[in-house]
């Protein structure tokens, strides 16, 4: 097997190299999102992140190579695209383990459970209104799969603060959704 | 911001570290006597799951999971296989050059990445590369073997591969300079490798240049070789992108995509492939993509693969004018129905074309001709014409086709044809072709032709539709003054449209403006001008004097009979419109007697299946309106036979007939049979048809009322909801389909006892049809009876009293005594006057209506039973057992003979009998039978909810 040469045609699309880092980071998140539901096919990962591209490229003016800016409205894009995910799948029933276990520390090998997600979004929009930079934390880390230090950076805040904000966080949100 | 919030947030984060001791004396410290806030910080600190772990080591980080960033070393060995070099890297696995021992060949071995195949999906791993292995094609590089080697890393799932030496398709045609021939040649060659996996249940899904090699075999003759094959489901379809293998990235892929890929709503289907060997296909023959995504950014590609058309391949090269461009077009159909439905076709289609005989792929035929149409006219028709008729049929046309397309697409769609439009009226202020108005004419009734040809069955998306009908209205308004005839024929087509979407006011002053224009141009009697009239008395019907509609459309039947003959299409459209508007004004009889002239006819071409099974069903549900419900069943039972017999079992036709016939069976109280030939139908018609197709939306709902019947609410409930979901989002709130499933939903909610759901949604429609109908129309007053019933289970009886007398007077106004509503209408009153105990009300308003029902409609009708059931209990209640008993008994034994025994009011009547006889105390021998239920009894309304429940169900 040859590992095939590029196709002239797209060779010169210099300018997604932004587009690819993101593409594949909120790949990751998508499939870690469905990783808890294999047999709903309804709606594939690759097509969350469509979706979640779709709406990033919606936003005008922002610079791509700018990762400030665009990792948060990535984070953002994708919350919206999950839980209309999960409304649509109208599972709107709230609390539960998965939940819980969704808001653990070890984000990367635990499944986001989609139907306890509404109220996950829920629960955020009212932290939101208590601290509202806790909430964009947990936005960034959860929906945008961003590390502290990344947060930080978007945040403009330090690392110590993002670590602070991330725990009282995630004690709350549990707190409120159990 | 809290202040409050920040307070605990940061006591919270002094104490989480510490040790239990120091952490209590540091909470007494920070909080001191505050002993809310404490409690707070102390809920917080039990959720608080970190804190065990240890301080801040372990850090999430999603992204460094599984990237391509992770460096691997290169193993030495995997599994049986020597590993001699590395041929490439990708987002799901890296692929090495090795050497197998026994047979000693060289091999491709690809080793997926751990994090791209976790360890529940190995199994599934086995299983679809015992698949895979079968796939045994000279086309299609061959997957010679898939395991797990253990390696130190873990698990390595890993694909041991025929090895290819070639040059991608594309690159490859270019340098040996193929010609046009010699690369069909060898797409169709690669057409039958894909087919040969599609046949073995494979579907590729990520076909690209890049994994189709072209090579010179033995003899120096060139084949291709598809590569990884059944990759994509191996390392399912989230991981599949292999974005850093190939150089041209992401797009290189999406670039290959169906649109219903890229819209994330397709399920594994050959089309993707059939789709990606299209852009092929058009790339092979134009060495162009067919989308203009050449050397522009990604979200910019990416917007255009989801949102335009296809270019056309003749822009690239005249030559492919003719058949390859229908079959490019065909193949890259945005609408996958239209799409070849197998990869076969497109070569079976070039191979005809290379033995330049005809192909079998046609353009979407509608289209097609309409272009067709439109080119041999050009010169003859104006422009402005040629385009506001295009305006409209696309509006219809488009709107049917996006039924499963996004909102998106169809507001992309929209704007290309108002902007085809605005061009087409540019290029019309320079044309100097004679305005003539019969060729416009001519070009009308085509396009009249083809949009009636649409039946409602396939009309989606209420909405949109609705916003393209507008637009249409709009520009129709401007154009076009000096052709009135064309103009009247629009304004016809418009408002069917808009009526068959429930939108009677919109339709209205469309269908009174064609009428005044073909009267006052002489085309009176004319086809188009019935239409009009039988449209403006069907809106009446619906929306106003249904006794004045009835009138009018018979005359209307009368003329229609004389001038067009009565196998002419408008005559029978007419006479179905006058059948329905019978049974409405409570002409059962006549309703029956129409109907059955339509089945005795000896006409038997053409049309006339249509007509008759549409005839059986109509008859069918006159009969249950009038509870014969065996003649209803055999009517029903005929009609399904005789559609499954014309048009096939899983026809929109045949459903319809059987959905008739199961709502028949549950009345009669066979629900056992019902439900489960309900519940069939309606997966037949979500896989024939699609779930949001009209046909499926009505089994719904079918199904819905039906589990409401026989008390299984919460069963109800749940189809109710999504049907009533889907019935907004295709048909729009104002189609009366609509509003049916929201009074079911409507009832489920009141009878689970959750009011303020059932009452908002019962005001809804109450609004909606306020809004859209005279305000004493009787499907005004029905609303305000379910309403009142709602209010009954509340509590709130005075409120709904007044609701009910007030309606009740409405109906006398509106149909006078007699009328079959009326009747109706003042049982559910007397029944309401009983229950407060105001007997002798009750007792002259039930006698009235009785002596009104024999009067006007004889002993047998189904109202009478009902009047006498009604009276019955009031006669109980007023203390005269024995002439209760008289009257119960006459209604149990003719609802008995009339419905059969296990019929909802039959039982009712038995149940009411019984428990007369047992007040009576004196149960002879003959009625011992009486008192045995024989039927399996649906679950009764909780003892408290009765009474409200006969506001209704009697």
């Amino acid at each position: 097997m040859v590992t095939p040469t590029s196709d002239p045609l797209f060779s010169e699309s210099e300018a997604n190299d932004g587009w690819d880092a993101f593409y594949e980071r909120l790949r990751l998140i998508a499939q870690r999102a469905f990783r808890s539901e294999r047999r709903d096919h309804t709606l594939q990962p690759t097509a969350l992140v469509h979706e979640a591209f779709v709406r990033l490229a919606q936003h005008e003016g922002v610079d791509w190579n700018d990762p400030k800016r665009s990792l948060g409205i990535a984070a953002q894009a994708m919350r919206r695209v999950l839980i209309d995910h999960a409304r649509r799948r109208n599972t709107l029933r709230r609390g539960g383990e998965a939940l819980r276990t969704a808001l653990r520390d070890d984000v990367a090998d635990t499944p986001l459970d989609l139907t306890r997600l509404v109220a996950l979004d829920e629960a955020l929009l009212k932290l939101a209104g208590l601290h509202a930079r806790q909430a964009r934390v947990v936005e960034l880390r959860l929906f945008g799969g961003l590390s502290v230090e990344e947060s930080a950076s978007v945040l403009d805040v330090s690392e110590r603060t993002v670590k602070g904000d991330w725990r009282v966080a995630q004690a709350w949100l549990r707190k409120e959704l159990a | 911001m809290s202040a409050r919030h920040d307070r605990v947030s940061e006591i919270f984060l002094d104490v989480c570290d510490r040790e239990p001791g120091q952490r209590d004396a540091r909470l007494q410290v920070l909080c001191g006597s505050d002993l809310a806030l404490r409690r707070e910080v102390e809920l917080l600190l039990q959720h608080d799951e970190t804190r065990d772990a240890g301080s801040d080591v372990r850090t999430l980080d999603v992204a460094s999971a599984g990237t391509a960033n992770t460096p691997v070393a290169t193993p030495g060995r995997i599994g049986p296989y020597e590993i001699t070099g590395t041929l490439g890297e990708g987002g799901m696995g890296i692929v090495y050059d090795a050497r197998q021992p026994h047979p000693q060949r060289e091999i491709a071995l690809k080793v997926l990445r751990p994090s791209a195949c976790s360890a529940t999906t190995h199994e599934r791993f086995r299983r679809e590369a015992e698949i895979l292995g079968r796939l045994a094609h000279p086309g299609i590089a061959q997957v010679f073997e898939a395991g797990i080697a253990s390696t130190s890393a873990g698990p390595v799932p890993y694909l041991a591969m025929e090895k290819v030496a070639g040059t991608p398709l594309l690159a490859f045609c270019r340098q040996a300079r193929l010609t046009l021939r010699q690369r069909l040649r060898l797409f169709v060659e690669t057409c039958d490798a894909v087919h040969h996996a599609h046949q073995r249940g494979v579907i590729h899904r990520d076909l690209k240049p890049a994994n189709i090699l072209a090579l010179r075999d033995a003899s120096a003759a060139v084949r291709t070789k598809v590569l990884d094959f059944g990759v994509s489901y191996l390392t399912d379809a989230d991981a599949r992108l292999t974005i850093s293998q190939d150089r041209s990235g992401l797009l290189g892929t999406l670039a290959y995509m169906a649109p219903e890929q890229l819209s994330g709503q397709a399920p594994p289907d050959i089309r993707l492939d059939v789709h990606a060997l299209g852009v092929l296909l058009f790339e092979l023959l134009t060495d162009a993509h067919p989308y203009d995504i050449h050397g522009r950014g990604l979200a910019d590609a990416l917007h255009i693969l989801r949102t335009q058309e296809p270019r056309s391949a003749t822009q690239f090269d005249p030559r492919l004018r003719g058949d390859l461009s229908t079959i490019l077009a065909t193949a890259l159909a945005r609408d996958p129905a239209r799409r070849y439905t197998s990869v076969a076709a497109i070569a079976t289609d070039i191979r005809r074309y290379l033995e330049d005989r005809p192909i079998v792929a046609r353009p979407s035929r509608a289209v097609y001709l309409l272009w067709k149409f439109a080119r041999r006219h050009r010169t003859i028709v104006s422009v402005a014409t040629l385009s506001v008729m295009l305006l409209v049929a696309v509006a219809v046309v488009a709107s049917l086709q996006a039924v499963r397309a996004t909102r998106a697409e169809l507001d992309v769609r929209l704007r290309t044809v108002a902007l085809e439009h605005a061009l087409a009226v540019a290029e019309d202020a320079r044309s100097t072709a004679e305005q003539n108005e019969g060729q416009a004419r001519e070009v009308t009734g085509f396009l009249k032709e083809m949009l009636h040809s649409v039946s409602p069955e396939q009309l989606g998306r209420g909405r949109a539709l609705e916003d393209m009908l507008a637009e249409a209205g709009r520009r129709l308004a401007s154009t076009l003054a000096d052709q009135p005839l064309t103009r009247a024929d629009l304004h016809e087509t418009i408002a069917s449209a808009y009526a068959s979407l429930g939108a009677y006011d919109n339709s209205a002053p469309y269908s009174r403006e064609a009428l005044r224009l073909y009267e006052t141009h002489g085309a009176r009697w004319s086809a188009g001008w019935f239409r009009s009239a039988a449209l403006a008395a069907r809106i009446e019907l619906h929306t106003g004097d249904i006794q004045d509609a009835a009138d009018r459309l018979r005359t209307l039947h009368a003329e229609s009979l004389r001038e067009l003959g009565a196998t002419h299409r408008e005559t029978r459209a007419i006479l179905f419109a006058r059948i329905e508007a019978e049974a409405r004004s409570g002409a059962f009889r006549r309703a029956r007697e129409l109907l059955n002239t339509v089945l005795q006819s000896d006409d038997r071409g053409g049309d006339a299946p249509k007509y008759l099974v549409h005839a059986l069903v109509q008859l069918g549900r006159v009969h249950r309106l009038e509870k014969r419900l065996p003649e209803a069943q055999e009517l029903f039972a005929t009609a399904v036979d005789t559609a499954r017999d014309r048009f096939g079992a899983e026809d929109p036709r045949t459903l319809a007939a059987l959905r008739g016939l199961a709502k028949t069976l549950a009345e009669a109280g066979d629900v056992a049979v019902a439900e489960p030939m309900l519940v069939e139908a309606l997966e037949v018609s979500r896989a024939r048809h699609g779930a949001d197709r009209p046909v499926t939306l009505d089994l719904m709902t079918a199904l819905g009322e039906v589990r409401w019947e026989y008390g299984r609410y919460a069963d109800a409930r749940e189809v109710l909801t999504e049907s009533l979901a889907m019935h907004r989002d295709v048909r729009g709130v104002r189609h009366w389909r609509t509003q049916r499933t929201m009074v079911l939903l409507g009832r489920v909610f009141r009878d689970q006892g959750r009011f303020d759901e059932a009452l908002s949604l019962f005001d809804e429609l109450l609004q909606v049809r306020t809004e859209t109908r005279r305000a004493d129309h009787p499907s005004i007053q029905r609303v305000r009876v379910h309403i009142a019933t709602v209010l009954c289970r509340q509590g709130r009886l005075d409120e709904a009293q007044a609701l009910c007398e007030s309606a009740y007077a409405q109906i006398v106004a509106y149909f006078g005594h007699g009328h079959p509503d009326t009747i109706w209408y003042a049982k559910t009153l007397a029944d309401w006057y009983r229950l407060s105990g105001e007997l002798d009300a009750a007792r002259d308003l039930a006698q009235a209506a009785l002596i009104d029902c024999i009067e006007a409609r004889g002993v047998e009708r189904p109202l009478t039973h009902s009047l006498q059931h009604c009276l019955a209990l009031i006669e109980r209640d007023r203390g005269g057992v024995v002439e209760a008993e008289r009257l119960m008994r006459n209604a149990f034994e003719a609802r008995q003979a009339m419905q059969g025994p296990c019929a909802r009011q039959t039982r009712a009547s038995r149940k009411a009998l019984t428990a007369l006889l047992r007040l009576r105390g004196a149960a002879k021998d003959a009625d011992v039978q009486i008192v045995a239920e024989p039927c399996a009894a649906p679950q009764s309304p909780a003892a408290g909810e009765f009474r409200c429940e006969l506001l209704e169900s009697e």
